[in-house]
């Protein structure tokens, strides 16, 4: 009984403290200087995989746009098949996603004209 | 005797499925309700940068991007989004403003824009853009039907000093964690005094719901 009382009360506590809902690491940091035209484009590619084999480990959740901006990375970096496989990724993690990775994905020239 | 042991057991699982209710009101209570008509996939475009020569814009964006998808919505990534509208001749927000918005949801299938701006407080404005204060203020405007549906602003006094607290249904949408480390940088403070401690407060997204 005793047992049943303090799972009770774990559980009571665990709904009361906010947790994030996702693991943001460099993130924040790597939009910021994508945004500033850093380029240090294979040192942030390092970080963020880094970081994200270390959640997937812990099993905490990637945030909406992380794999798509890996994605970017490595258009820049010049390898299209990763590019590829990361805005995959997000558009099965973040099916709201869809529309623009589909769009990345297939012609990116085309179809924006004023 | 067995009856009235049963009667017993029949009263402890009321009283614990009663204080069970009591618990999942009270949180109902406290955390604002979510809109179900309000857009789930926002856009973030270049913000008004009224603060010249400073980088006041892209931290307020990146932070933005944080603050918001904790808030409970999906936000494109603003890195990729700048990409695909400079690749096209458009750089500035007043620009972007001009585009059809059913252009804007086929390409991005965002349901709503976020339009950010930029003032420097004027007295303790340095150019590093790091410790200034500033005042921000933001508009969601949604695609599908034209209408804004949220208008805020707030500010931030730079420096690592964060004056106002948290409203306390807020701090349950964001983590203290998280509050710690936004509250080291202006652009952090800005976008948190904006978004969650605004006036009025963004109401929290689709995926804050479970």
């Amino acid at each position: 009984m005793s047992r049943l009382l303090l799972l009770f009360f774990a559980a009571s506590l665990c709904g009361c403290a906010q947790q994030p809902l996702y693991a943001w690491g460099p993130f924040e940091n790597v939009i910021n200087r994508a945004l500033q035209g850093g380029r240090n484009v294979n040192g942030e590619i390092l970080r963020m995989e880094q970081f994200a084999r270390g959640a997937a480990m812990r099993g905490q959740k990637l945030p909406p746009g992380y794999h798509a901006q890996l994605g970017l990375l490595y258009v820049e970096a010049g390898n299209e098949d990763r590019m590829e496989a990361e805005y995959l990724q997000e558009k099965s993690l973040y099916p709201a996603s869809g529309p623009f990775m589909d769009f990345l994905l297939s012609d990116r020239e085309a179809g924006y004209e004023k | 005797m067995r009856s009235r042991m049963s009667r017993v057991v029949l009263l402890v699982i009321l009283v614990m499925f009663s204080s069970f209710g009591c618990t999942f009101i009270g949180v109902n209570n406290a955390i604002p309700r979510f809109n179900q008509s309000l857009p789930r996939v926002l856009l973030l475009v270049p913000p008004v940068n009224h603060t010249p020569g400073s980088s006041a814009g892209e931290s307020l964006l990146a932070w933005s991007v944080v603050i918001l998808s904790e808030a409970g919505y999906y936000v494109l990534p603003p890195a990729l989004t700048r990409e695909v509208f400079a690749r096209h001749g458009f750089k500035r927000q007043e620009q972007i403003r001009k585009i059809a918005p059913e252009k804007l949801q086929r390409i991005f299938g965002a349901e709503g824009v976020v339009y950010l701006t930029v003032e420097g407080t004027g007295t303790n404005h340095r150019v590093s853009g790091i410790r200034a204060g500033v005042h921000v203020s933001g508009e969601l405007v949604d695609l599908r039907s034209g209408r804004t549906r949220w208008k805020g602003k707030g500010e931030s006094q730079g420096g690592r000093t964060f004056s106002k607290l948290l409203p306390e249904p807020m701090q349950m949408v964001i983590s203290g964690e998280l509050r710690m480390t936004a509250s080291e940088s202006a652009a952090g403070q800005a976008a948190m005094n904006l978004f969650l401690n605004g006036d009025p407060p963004l109401p929290p997204g689709p995926y804050r719901q479970d």
